[in-house]
């Protein structure tokens, strides 16, 4: 045995020995080709075995099962490897070959704000490589910045570079230096534009009276604005049934209850605007449905007229030392031309822009190789200048583009968030079962959503059961559409064998702290006790150590 | 070179000018002197490192400059504990370390404080760096011991052979509580808990040597003390080498860990 208990000793420095090797390898060859070496078939081989050294060290050392602190390290070795085995990519693959699992290792989610998706693609974002059994919407994509304390939004200009045919090839742009009261040349153009005014914490503000509320659509063309106050009605001729509100949320949020989600009405005003409705049909039946602000779309079904949620045109801006985001009231003149308009950018917007082709003169426009034409006169056209201003959206509403131009081919003002470093990212979403919301949570950089969400242990039954079914996935915030902000991608991960690194990873840290800390702390105190106790009784004490 | 004309410069250097005078007044033996000038080298550091907090907003073990500083500050308690519980001296080592640690965050390393990136952002950040920097002082001081049991002979390597022993016994579990957390952490960050990062097989390998170690003194006692201590030894540098592999994969490889550089 003693022999056997060598060899074992050796082998398993010398598995130690190679992992090593291959460790230092693969990191001066980077995660990707490391990734590709550890999970080769050679190096299955090794984990293998690995594992059976584990085994057969506590098989053949019965000292190991003797000692906690021994057993707990060794058992905790085995399981972590075990459990990541077990999790790994290809032994998904394996049991999908062999046993018609159609769980997947991992994959991505990329998922547009409003819409619902349950297929995983992979890295490329382009190739589907399964289907989830449940959907997930997205609700909502922001992206949260550190404050920039006293920090402005910048004001950018962003113009076309055309060729000697005047068509768009290219774009600047410069930052304009701005002071409120001041007029300043608007670089790249010949327009200059005066800060009216800047509030740096602002929301849009509305005609008196007006109020946010439904939109509803019907098959037919009909349309209807409902008010979001509870009791609003309105009746649709196709299909016919009755719209009904029946309450409304300036926040709302779902809570799990014993009776299943609860939709309530959350602090924080303005963070989730929507309103609860009622499809009553004409056989008395009545579905209800969510128009939600932040998510136009969402929770419609087959059959239903078109509904959402709707603001009213906003007139202006007021400070709020609630909001976010600034308002800036700028005036914009070129050649006789001048506009006056509000910049006020969306909650979770970090930009907002103006199109300045209402002030400027059009793109000279001449056929390849044509002269230079002399600068451009003073257009005819009255100064579009508004008072009391039209709201952003018709202010930043663009001519149509010449044909054949860039759709950016006019120069435009921006007012933009100042570019701090990046907090977090969010995703805000539900998962949906057959259709109906199930949970919701917002998945964001260390809070990754779980689901189908693994019962307690002691609900054993429960528990097996969800174990039996494969377990469930993790999604995490992986990336974003970094154009606009209006998609989220999410990693979907498989927990399989997640549990037993977990409790591997206890009795790895915890058998190493009591083997090396604790047994040592122990020893140390009963030897302390033996002192004190030969202090009392030196006698008997002096004649054992003699002995 | 990068000098800090800050007074949390101020507070580093003077740790750096302290912790090199109570490593001579060790060295000659004027114990008790030694001893004040080292808690005076120590309350510069810790008061560099609280003022870093303040500035920073965050605890300071986000880069390089931030770690080695918390390195700096970290030596003083280690020796004092290895004295009081455990008997282990080499005090001036303890010293030139602390030096040593801090002259990349007072020479080397820039000091302009970045808001932590997401991945930062989690309960897990403090309690994993801590367990790896702990761990990694106390390595260093095993390491002297170790050099002991090489250059020494007789009853003094003897001595060495035990100081190391109790110091890698002491630091092992923090190493493991540091992989542990760490791995747990990038599941929860990144969707695994082990992503072959350059840094992380560098983690990887310094615990695997001092898990040799365990094995090979488990079988062979000190019967070979220049092996025990020459695995020690290759322990300690895979750290160094995992410190500082996020400057050094510039040459190399890159990986989820370069945030920290």
């Amino acid at each position: 045995m003693r022999r056997v208990r060598t060899i074992l000793m050796w082998a398993a420095q010398g598995a130690v020995a190679l992992l090593i090797v291959l460790s230092i390898v693969g990191a001066f060859r980077g995660d990707d080709k490391a990734r590709a070496l550890f999970n080769s078939p050679p190096l299955v081989v090794f984990w293998t075995a690995l594992g059976l050294l584990l085994a057969a060290g506590l098989a053949v050392y019965p000292r190991l099962l003797r000692r906690p602190a021994g057993l707990a390290m060794h058992l905790g070795a085995l399981l972590v490897l075990g459990g990541a085995m077990w999790g790994s990519v290809p032994a998904h693959d394996l049991r999908r070959t062999w046993f018609g699992s159609e769980k997947i290792a991992k994959g991505y989610m990329a998922i547009h704000e409003g819409t619902r998706e349950r297929r995983v693609v992979d890295a490329s974002l382009r190739r589907v490589v399964a289907e989830l059994p449940f959907d997930l919407a997205l609700r909502d994509f922001w992206i949260e910045y550190y404050d920039q304390p006293g920090r402005p939004w910048h004001l950018v200009v962003v113009a076309p570079v055309r060729d000697g045919a005047g068509h768009a090839v290219d774009e600047q742009q410069a930052e304009i230096e701005w002071e409120v009261g001041q007029t300043v040349p608007v670089p790249h153009t010949p327009a200059s534009v005066t800060v009216l005014d800047y509030l740096p914490h602002a929301r849009p503000a509305y005609a008196e009276g007006a109020e946010p509320g439904v939109q509803v659509t019907a098959a037919d063309g009909q349309t209807v604005l409902l008010p979001a106050r509870a009791g609003a009605e309105a009746h649709l001729q196709d299909p016919p049934m009755t719209v009904r509100v029946v309450r409304a949320f300036t926040c709302l949020k779902v809570r799990r209850t014993d009776e299943g989600l609860e939709p309530y009405e959350a602090e924080g005003e303005g963070v989730n605007p929507a309103v609860e409705l009622e499809f009553i049909r004409p056989d008395g039946t009545r579905d209800p449905r969510f128009a939600l602000a932040l998510a136009p779309g969402h929770g419609r079904r087959s059959g239903d007229p078109d509904f959402r949620y709707v603001f009213p045109e906003p007139t202006g801006a007021r400070a709020d030392a609630d909001s976010r985001v600034p308002a800036m009231h700028v005036r914009v003149s070129a050649e006789g031309r001048e506009m006056t308009r509000w910049l006020l950018p969306g909650r979770e917007d970090s930009y907002v822009s103006l199109d300045l082709a209402p002030v400027l003169p059009p793109p000279e426009r001449r056929p390849e190789g044509a002269p230079a034409a002399p600068p451009d006169e003073t257009p005819d056209a009255p100064a579009p200048s508004a008072s009391p201003d039209p709201p952003p959206e018709s202010s930043a509403a663009p001519e149509p583009p010449d044909e054949g131009d860039e759709a950016a081919a006019a120069p435009a003002l921006f007012l933009v968030r100042p570019t701090g470093p990046i907090r977090d990212y969010f995703s805000d979403v539900a998962v949906l079962a057959d259709g109906r919301p199930v949970a919701e949570a917002v998945v964001e950089v260390n809070h990754p959503l779980h689901w189908p969400e693994r019962p307690p242990l002691w609900r054993p039954v429960e528990f097996a059961k969800w174990l039996v079914g494969s377990g469930g996935y993790h999604f995490y915030q992986a990336d974003y559409d970094h154009e606009a902000g209006r998609y989220t991608v999410l990693q979907v991960v498989s927990d399989s064998g997640l549990l037993a690194v977990w409790a591997g990873f206890v009795l790895l840290a915890g058998g190493a702290f009591w083997r090396f800390w604790g047994e040592a702390i122990v020893s140390k105190s009963e030897r302390g006790m033996r002192s004190a106790e030969c202090g009392v009784r030196s006698a008997e004490c002096g004649v054992r150590n003699a002995e | 070179m990068e000098i800090k004309w800050t007074i949390l410069g101020l507070a580093i250097y003077t740790a750096m000018t302290l912790y090199a005078g109570a490593a001579i007044l060790f060295a000659v033996r004027v114990r008790r002197v030694a001893w004040a000038v080292y808690g005076l080298g120590f309350a510069a550091a810790a008061a560099g490192w609280g003022l870093r907090w303040v500035e920073a907003g965050h605890v300071p073990l986000q880069n390089l400059f931030e770690v080695f500083l918390t390195l700096g500050a970290l030596m003083f308690p280690i020796t004092l504990f290895g004295r009081r519980f455990l008997g282990v001296g080499l005090e001036w080592g303890d010293a030139v370390i602390g030096l040593k640690v801090l002259i990349p965050a007072g020479l080397v390393f820039g000091a302009e404080p970045r808001m932590l990136p997401p991945a930062l952002q989690s309960s897990l950040f403090v309690p994993h760096v801590t367990a790896y920097m702990v761990a990694y002082v106390v390595m260093w001081k095993a390491m002297f011991s170790a050099f002991g049991v090489l250059v020494l002979g007789g009853e003094r390597r003897l001595r060495a052979e035990r100081d190391t022993h109790v110091m890698v016994r002491l630091g092992f579990p923090l190493l493991t509580l540091g992989l542990v957390l760490g791995a747990v952490w990038g599941k929860i960050a990144w969707g695994d808990y082990w992503n072959w990062d350059p840094k992380e097989l560098w983690s990887l390998v310094s615990w695997l040597i001092f898990l040799g170690y365990f094995h090979f003194r488990y079988q062979y006692g000190k019967k070979y003390p220049r092996a025990n201590a020459s695995l020690v030894l290759t322990g300690t540098a895979a750290i160094y080498l995992t410190l500082l592999w996020v400057n050094l994969a510039r040459l190399f490889a890159g990986g989820l860990h370069s945030y920290a550089s």
